[in-house]
């Protein structure tokens, strides 16, 4: 381990360095502290970033423990500064240097907000010791548009697992559904998650981050993210008295889709403790275009809103939110096949039989999926160091699949009834107690519950349910010298589920009981401002879920039958990462982590003989069995300036899963994958930031690493895609900011088929696709209202 | 003028969020629908065999799945018996007996019978199948509910019927559309 950390860091090391090189005249200083300012304590380690307006030169730095940071050999002139922090929103101000100045930032600070609550020191809901990468600012705008799933594989570590291009399920280290956590808004997501062909139902654009922290260890959202986290946060609403908000447009030329989102927000002048947002979002696409045809019924069409509100006193705050999500998305009809012959014709046929044309009409087969999300949270501050937090959430879901063909039966068809249904509504209550530093020591501790209720109509998959958990969980970090930190955490799980099934013409109602309680130990080490070493041990623990207790029949997705076994056990896993980073502003980021995922009882689906005989002919049958499993995987990234404006950017992700007991591997694992990026950066002018352009090369081998006699045909070959993406800001002299980017996907329109996409035995992956994305960020602030920052003189 | 329509979209943003949420709740989780589901299932497939020269029932051959597509096996699966050098009709009974009363399916196969048609594969057994029904299409294409199999030798083999739906894409080719049927019964001559 530690030679490879030497090996890897010694080639970088090899680089050229690219250093900042001032004039001499430039010897003025700017110096300060940053503070809260909710409550004027001192922030550590924010980050500030200066920008000379004249020349575009850029330092950064990052403040001390105490709050402190410095600038020396400044040039005089007019410049912009940036300060963030974890826990803050970032402040922008500009200011004329002239003398030596001494500057004191003020950060409005995040806390009372949920989601960011997540990852603030402050707060240890998810361990601060586990990897974590998330999409935001610049690296979110360039997946604006896509569905979830999809706009997480940006992220080294995690891949979608897809049913064509509109269904994408994020897996992290080839986990995926009900073995990942998906937290929009802090709620934890609840719907169909089970199904393979079950996207997460989430409007991308509610979120201004996207975190994916990997490996197991959530110790307040639940004890079943045997993967890791994904947490979709909003913004924090606005505390700044003032209209604003933001238009987001983007264009795919692949399948013509066209999305657009608007979001308002504003705070009352007159009533500052009350802010609120309101969003909403529409997306349209057609069929989808592959190199050398067009899928037939691939469109999607989506409508989604959300509001948000938020009123607070001095020790006290209540936010409400609500969000629904619909959507209606086009199964390509090459894909539903009524037996294997069928499977195999459409495997071996040059082109799909369907139709090769486009269209928006989306017909059969389709889903249609409604989700809705309502939360209530109240946040008091008991002291200073004590604060008390309750939430209730409730979310209704409802999912309906139409098979490619209407009933033969004429008064049957006129109903137009889905073939498959299923409407789950869960409740969700937790109540917390946050604690900030009591000598060296923070931490929280809360209580949860959940009641879920789950009815289907149509073809039986799986049964009625009501399933009920209740949670007990605490962590604590305790904070060393600037070098070490520790983290513990312990969480115990009760779950009840109730199941309603006929069975020989009886409702059978059995009753599965599940409790277990899991931990997590973490350390970082911050060696200094640029290295940081984090290591992690967690256990993860989750109950069979009710598919792969009692599922029984053929999945008409997966042209095979897949029987429940209701004799399951939860499944544990034993998780240690480690990860090393390093950080040097404008020069490297770079983190390699490593995982081994060991799971006891893990829930497959085993093939058995024989084959199930129905009318349509034999379909391969899989019963769900557990088995000792290890996934053991690496994790890279970095990014280095190489030369002037010029950086690179490498990634790479490699996974071995390994079924012990059967001495196999296992199923929809992703291949090795490797990435490859050039950039150049712009230097800003006063018109245009942050412009780039860039390309990027993505190896994704061969998946050779598959178990025997459980697919139909073999893994497709390994494929090279080509990127290429730009963007920049334009700002207008009355200080109207508009920002857009084009990236062009497989860009040499390459014929190619991913193993963890099921349209693999169908159809052909997706061609060049180019996107378009602009977005207006508007605010309608009197200037002489502007809190936040004043500028200096 | 703005922070009055502020007052006002407030509290209706509240009031909408706390009322759509509350659209259905869980008192339907005790009582599951019946797991018969009469939208597309068969489960039966017969073959209603009869002597072409004195018109009289010969046979009828009977392939029953009683959990239509779960995972038990077939509960009844016959074998075709036929004698040798002889001429049959073969009519197909499709039935969804998971339904109540029983779904004759074939007769909504007759009626769509534009976008479906029959296929039969012989190994083994000499049998030569000629369509007796044709469909509405122009030029008519074999429909194949009725049938005449004329036996050869003495033999033992299999005998394989498909069902293929092709709604406005029929065109006589086994390839074509997707397979509702393919079902194989063990078929002796002697």
């Amino acid at each position: 381990m530690r030679t490879l950390f030497i090996l890897l860091f010694g080639a970088f090391l090899c680089l050229p360095l690219s250093a900042q090189q001032y004039a001499p005249e430039c010897r003025l200083s700017l110096t300060g502290v940053v503070r809260d300012s909710g409550r004027s304590e001192v922030l550590p380690y924010a980050f500030i970033r200066l920008r000379h307006l004249g020349t575009g030169a850029v330092v950064a730095t990052y403040a001390d423990e105490k709050g402190r940071y410095g600038f020396g050999s400044l040039c005089s002139g007019e410049y912009s500064a940036e300060c963030s922090h974890l826990n803050c929103e970032m402040v922008r101000t500009t200011f004329t240097l002239t003398a030596d100045k001494v500057f004191n930032f003020e950060l409005p600070h995040h806390e009372h907000t949920g989601p960011t609550v997540v990852i603030s020191e402050q707060a240890p809901a998810t361990g601060i010791t586990q990897p974590r990468e998330e999409l935001s600012g610049r690296t979110l705008d360039q997946v604006r548009g896509k569905s979830l799933g999809e706009a997480l594989t940006a992220i080294t570590g995690v891949t979608a697992l897809q049913t064509g291009s509109n269904i994408a399920k994020p897996m992290i280290h080839g986990l995926h559904s009900n073995r990942i956590l998906i937290l929009n808004n802090g709620v934890r997501q609840e719907g169909q998650q089970w199904g393979l062909e079950h996207a997460p139902e989430i409007d991308p654009y509610t979120a201004q981050r996207i975190t994916v922290i990997k490996g197991a260890g959530s110790m307040r959202y639940g004890s079943d993210a045997l993967g890791g986290v994904v947490l979709v946060e909003p913004g924090a609403l606005r505390d700044s008295a003032g209209l604003g908000g933001a238009l987001h447009l983007t264009g795919f030329s692949n399948n013509r889709e066209g999305n657009a989102s608007l979001m308002l927000e504003q705070n009352l002048a007159r009533l500052p403790s009350v802010s609120w947002r309101v969003q909403g979002t529409l997306r349209r696409g057609g069929n989808v275009n592959t190199p050398n045809y067009r899928l037939w019924n691939s469109g999607v069409s989506e409508a989604n809103f959300s509001a948000a509100a938020g009123w607070h006193r001095e020790r006290f705050e209540a936010k409400v939110y609500y969000s629904q999500f619909n959507t209606k998305i086009g199964i390509f009809s090459g894909s539903h096949i009524g037996n294997i012959t069928d499977l195999y014709t459409a495997f071996n046929s040059v082109r799909p039989l369907a139709p090769d044309s486009f269209s928006y009409t989306i017909g059969r087969p389709y889903q249609q999926v409604e989700h809705e999300l309502a939360k209530v949270k109240l946040h008091y501050h008991l002291s200073d160091v004590w604060t008390l937090e309750a939430v209730y959430a409730r979310q209704y879901n409802k999912r309906l699949e139409y098979d490619k063909h209407r009933p033969r039966n004429d008064s049957l068809a006129a109903l137009n009834r889905p073939d498959l249904s299923y409407e789950i509504t869960s409740h969700f209550a937790e109540v917390l107690a946050e604690h900030k530093a009591v000598g060296r020591f923070t931490g929280a501790f809360g209580v949860t519950a959940q009641h879920q209720a789950n009815t289907y109509a149509g073809r039986f998959f799986i049964p009625n349910f009501r399933n009920q958990t209740a949670a007990v969980w605490a962590t604590e970090r305790w904070h060393g010298d600037s070098l070490l930190t520790l983290e513990a955490g312990v969480r115990a799980d009760y779950r009840k589920l109730e199941v309603f099934k006929w069975e020989n013409n009886v409702i059978i109602t059995p009753v599965h009981t599940f409790a277990n309680a899991t931990g997590i130990l973490g350390a970082t080490f911050r060696f200094s401002e640029k290295a940081m070493l984090l290591v992690n041990a967690g256990t993860a623990w989750r109950s069979p879920a009710v598919n792969e207790l009692y599922s029984d029949g053929l999945h008409h997705g997966a042209a095979s039958v897949e029987i429940g076994n209701r004799n399951l056990t939860p499944e544990t896993a034993y998780n240690a990462t480690a990860a090393f980073n390093w950080h040097e502003h404008e020069v490297m980021d770079a983190e390699v982590s490593v995982y081994y995922n060991y799971i006891a009882g893990f829930i497959f689906a085993q093939p058995v003989l024989p084959p199930t005989v129905t009318i349509q002919g034999a379909f391969p049958t899989f019963r769900f069995s557990q088995a000792y499993v290890t996934l053991r995987g690496i994790d890279l990234s970095v990014r280095r300036t190489i030369a002037g404006q010029f950086s690179a950017t490498g990634k790479g992700s490699i996974l071995r899963a390994w079924n012990r007991d059967l001495n196999d591997w296992l199923i929809l694992m992703p291949a090795d994958r490797f990435e490859l990026g050039l950039q150049y950066d712009w230097k800003n002018t006063k018109h245009i930031r942050d412009a780039y352009c860039g390309a990027a090369v993505q190896y994704v081998n061969k998946q050779f690493r598959t178990p025997q006699n459980s697919d139909f045909v073999p893994p497709p070959g390994a494929y090279t895609l080509v990127r290429l993406q730009a963007g920049a800001s334009f700002v207008f002299e009355n200080g109207q900011q508009v920002n857009a980017g084009i990236t062009i996907t497989n860009l040499l329109n390459e014929t190619y088929r991913d193993y963890l996409n099921r349209f693999r035995y169908y159809a052909d992956d997706m061609g060049r696709n180019i996107r378009l994305y602009v977005q207006v960020p508007f605010n309608f602030t009197p200037r002489n209202k502007q809190q936040t920052v004043q500028s200096i003189q | 003028m703005k922070s009055k329509l502020s007052k006002f979209i407030l509290p209706t943003l509240v009031i909408a969020a706390s009322f759509t949420a509350c659209k259905k709740d869980d008192d339907q989780v005790t009582v599951p629908p019946p797991v018969v589901n009469s939208v597309e299932i068969m489960n039966s497939l017969q073959l209603l065999v009869t002597d072409s020269v004195t018109g009289n029932a010969v046979d009828t051959v009977i392939f029953l799945d009683p959990d239509g597509d779960g995972s038990m096996a077939p509960s009844v699966w016959d074998t075709l018996r036929l004698q040798p050098s002889k001429t049959y009709l073969v009519n197909i009974l499709l039935l969804n007996t998971l339904a109540n009363p029983v779904d004759t399916v074939s007769n909504e196969v007759l009626a769509e019978a534009h976008e479906h048609q029959f296929f039969f594969n012989f190994t083994g057994a000499g049998i030569t199948h000629t369509y007796l029904d044709s469909d509405t299409n122009t030029p008519p294409l074999p429909v194949g509910l009725q049938n005449k199999f004329r036996t050869g030798a003495a033999a033992t083999g299999t005998t394989q019927v498909i069902l293929k739906h092709q709604p406005g894409i029929k065109d006589g080719n086994i390839t074509t559309g997707d397979t509702d049927i393919d079902v194989t019964f063990q078929t002796i001559i002697q």
